[in-house]
């Protein structure tokens, strides 16, 4: 039963490898030579003004919000696909119904100006 | 599912596209009078479908009952939406919150409430759980400009993660001992050999009992009660007072009435748990200065005596308890409704200090809130009195003395508190103040309420023969 | 050799938890829970449940912890509110750990019935999860699956109410 998990163990690990083995290697490879300018923040070659770390606006936030609502029903969609053929018509009308709700919500969203970037 | 399923769920597909038409009208035209028409319309129109269409088939898709039990509650939830979406107009016109969003997410969770008490199948029992408690978290904290909400929100938002987290565990242990999802079913497999519970049966329970404690806020799940009551808007606490509650009770009952007597082997814990209850709630409310915090604490000790009820396992218990769940929800409804007829401009009356005296300005409102704390106290003569009575009976029957006692000492501490508000609002005061006039709206609901009090206080052989009737 | 693996994964989830309640930064403590979601995968794959896996993977380690990384940035909390609120580790580890022999000595007592569902691991093997999952989502779980799409509604108004500036 694992064994079929054999390539994703593999690309795993030489993923995980390939990142560390990058690391290590400019690391012991590489040539240092510290000055405060080169350690400082690179921002587009601009002096950095203030910390990185600013409160992030809540723009984001409804955005990453309902990416997260339809992603969920994008999950749903995957069994749905796998078992189309046996489902028939049947299916996909229970399916349709199912992406008119949220078409609905979609329609919502829209409405309400949730997308637009204010 | 087939067209005679559909039929059978012809209450919550109205319930459900009804809010969603609204919900898509409310995008376009922002106007909030029709919008609450429409659901005020929708609401009614639920409950009479569900009273006058008889379902072609006993079961929903084996996910939920269509029965005489979850045609009455689903009555009762539609009823109640539209008695929420009434005392909660002028809040939304007022606190310019959208009129689509509100009426849409009532509705949804009455649809939710409606399939809670119906469940017959685990599955439907968590979903339904589910849907109506994601509608309250964002009506809980729909007033965006009031801190106190945004932090009953987030409370409620939290417990009832962590409440839906045991539901999910439970269900998933109870699966994993029985094999089966389907209420009657999975009690059976449980006790095939033995007769008892087996142990993940049981942990299975335990969690589902903890779920249903944070759901209904029993001791020791009951201190996010009076956070949210407080910090929510009025109206939306009537409805969490009575609906999110009374619906899982009502499952509660509906699936112990079902599967037999499942609970044998966690009748001590539930004595525990009730007896904690009452007390908590009772002693709780004692030190409270603040209306919205009291009624939370009483709404307590209403839970530790329905549970009392429950315990029985009995089905005179059980018809005490449906009982017991339409009067408090008439009565706790009532006094929401009066708190959030007076609110204005300066929010809603909350402190003892503003209640004082007020019983001179608003004599009429005050009047049916003394009636409604009357019978939430269980004066005789009201609602209250029967349904207590009728629970405390059936403990009597099924040997519960001691629990018996705890719920009379329970009873006569509230006697304490609710006479207390009492005096405070009949207490002369030259500096109290005029609220709101309340609308015609509020009036109804006041009135329905105040009424129902009196008619089951004096006739509850009405109400009591009906459940009879109809329960599983 | 699973029984091995099992271990091994079990012991990195547990330690990732803890990190993430331990770290002092909140991004690391979500960085934490990105790995305890990972182990979760692994084992989802080891109960023959790829499908959930692969959900695990894409919603909570994909989607979910943008959302909460996006609400740790969001309010940004300095170092000072940070370390105004010191976990009682210690006493609520006891106290987890009391609840967990608990409830190992009481379900070593009982047993299994050993009921059977109608989904077995045979099954998932020569049918498919995903498969399966559909099959039954689609028909004895048809309802659950139309209110799925109501729940996921209410949630979107929810996100629109909440976070909108004006409604």
């Amino acid at each position: 039963m694992l064994d079929s998990y054999l390539p994703i163990l593999t690309l795993i690990i030489i993923a995980v490898g390939f990142s560390f083995g990058a690391a290590i290697l400019s690391r012991l490879v590489g040539e240092k030579k510290p000055s405060t300018v080169k350690l400082a923040p690179y921002e587009c070659g601009m002096p950095p003004v203030g910390s990185a770390r600013e409160r992030f606006s809540i723009k984001f936030y409804i955005i990453a919000m309902l990416f997260i609502v339809f992603d969920i029903e994008v999950v749903f969609m995957y069994p749905w696909a796998v078992m189309f053929k046996s489902l028939g018509l049947f299916g996909f009308i229970e399916m349709g119904v199912f992406i008119l709700i949220l078409l609905v919500g979609y329609a919502y969203v829209w409405k309400k100006g949730a997308l637009e970037w204010e | 599912m087939s067209l005679s399923d559909l039929l059978a769920m012809l209450p919550i597909l109205i319930l459900a596209f009804g809010a969603t038409a609204i919900l898509m009208a409310g995008a376009w035209y922002r106007e909030p009078l029709p919008l609450l028409a429409g659901g005020i319309v929708t609401a009614l129109l639920g409950a009479l479908s569900a009273g006058l269409v008889t379902p072609p088939v006993p079961e929903i898709a084996g996910l939920f009952s269509a029965g005489g039990y979850a045609r009455f509650y689903t009555i009762l939830w539609s009823l109640l939406a539209a008695a929420g979406l009434m005392t909660g107009s002028r809040y939304i016109i007022e606190k310019r919150i959208g009129a689509g969003e509100y009426v849409s997410l009532v509705l949804y969770a009455a649809a939710g409430m409606a399939l809670l008490s119906s469940a017959t199948h685990l599955v439907g029992l968590f979903i339904a759980l589910e849907t109506f408690t994601l509608a309250f978290y964002i009506l809980i904290a729909s007033n965006r400009n009031c801190a106190l909400a945004a932090e009953a929100g987030l409370k409620y938002l939290l417990l009832g993660a962590v409440a839906t987290g045991f539901m999910a565990f439970g269900i998933a242990l109870i699966y994993a001992a029985s094999g089966s999802l389907v209420l009657p079913d999975a009690v059976m497999r449980l006790k095939a050999e033995t007769g008892e519970l087996q142990a993940w049966g049981l942990l299975g329970w335990g969690m589902i009992l903890i779920a249903v404690g944070f759901k209904i806020s029993l001791a020791p799940f009951h201190l996010w009660t009076p956070d949210v009551y407080q910090g929510a808007p009025a109206p939306v606490t009537g409805l969490l007072a009575t609906g999110s509650k009374g619906a899982v009770v009502a499952a509660l009952v509906g699936l112990l009435a079902m599967s037999g007597p499942v609970w044998n082997d966690l009748t001590d814990l539930v004595w525990l748990l009730a007896a904690l209850t009452m007390l908590a709630g009772a002693f709780g409310a004692l030190g409270q200065s603040n209306l919205k915090r009291l009624l939370a604490y009483s709404s307590v000790t209403h839970m530790g005596t329905l549970l009392v009820g429950v315990l029985c396992q009995t089905s005179e218990g059980f018809a005490a308890t449906t009982f017991y769940v339409v009067v408090y929800v008439v009565t706790s409804l009532g006094a929401f409704a009066v708190i959030a007829s007076l609110a204005d401009g300066r929010g809603e009356p909350m402190t003892f200090d503003q209640w004082r005296g007020l019983g001179y300005r608003h004599p009429v409102r005050c009047g049916v809130l003394v009636l409604l704390l009357l019978s939430l106290a269980g004066l005789p003569a009201t609602a209250g009195f029967m349904a207590k009575f009728a629970v405390f009976h059936a403990a009597l029957q099924s040997g519960y003395i001691g629990l018996l006692m705890i719920g009379i000492l329970a009873s006569v501490i509230s006697f304490a508190f609710y006479l207390r508000v009492t005096m405070l609002l009949f207490q002369p005061d030259e500096k109290a103040s005029s609220w709101h006039q309340g609308s015609v709206f509020e009036h109804t609901v006041l009135a329905v309420c105040s009424s129902a009090v009196l008619v089951l206080g004096l006739f509850p052989g009405l109400l009591f023969g009906l459940i009879r009737q109809i329960l599983p | 050799m699973e029984i091995l693996l099992f271990y091994s994964v079990a012991l990195v989830a547990v330690l990732s938890g803890f990190l993430v309640i331990r770290c002092q930064s909140p991004v690391n403590s979500a960085l934490g829970l990105v790995n305890t979601f990972f182990c979760l995968a692994i084992f989802y794959v080891m109960l023959h449940a790829p499908f959930m896996a692969a959900i695990q993977i894409m919603v909570y380690a994909g989607a979910i912890m943008v959302l909460i990384l996006f609400v740790i940035m969001l309010l940004n909390l300095g170092i000072e509110a940070r370390k105004r609120y010191t976990h009682g580790i210690v006493w609520s580890a006891l106290a987890s750990l009391m609840v967990l022999f608990g409830t190992i000595y009481f379900l070593k007592r009982g047993r299994v019935t050993g009921a059977e569902g109608d989904l077995t691991a045979f099954q998932i093997e020569s049918i498919g999860h995903t498969e399966l999952i559909g099959r039954s989502m689609f028909t004895e779980f048809l309802l659950p699956f139309e209110i799925a799409s109501i729940l996921l509604l209410v949630a979107i108004v929810g996100a629109v109410v909440l976070a909108k500036k004006e409604v």
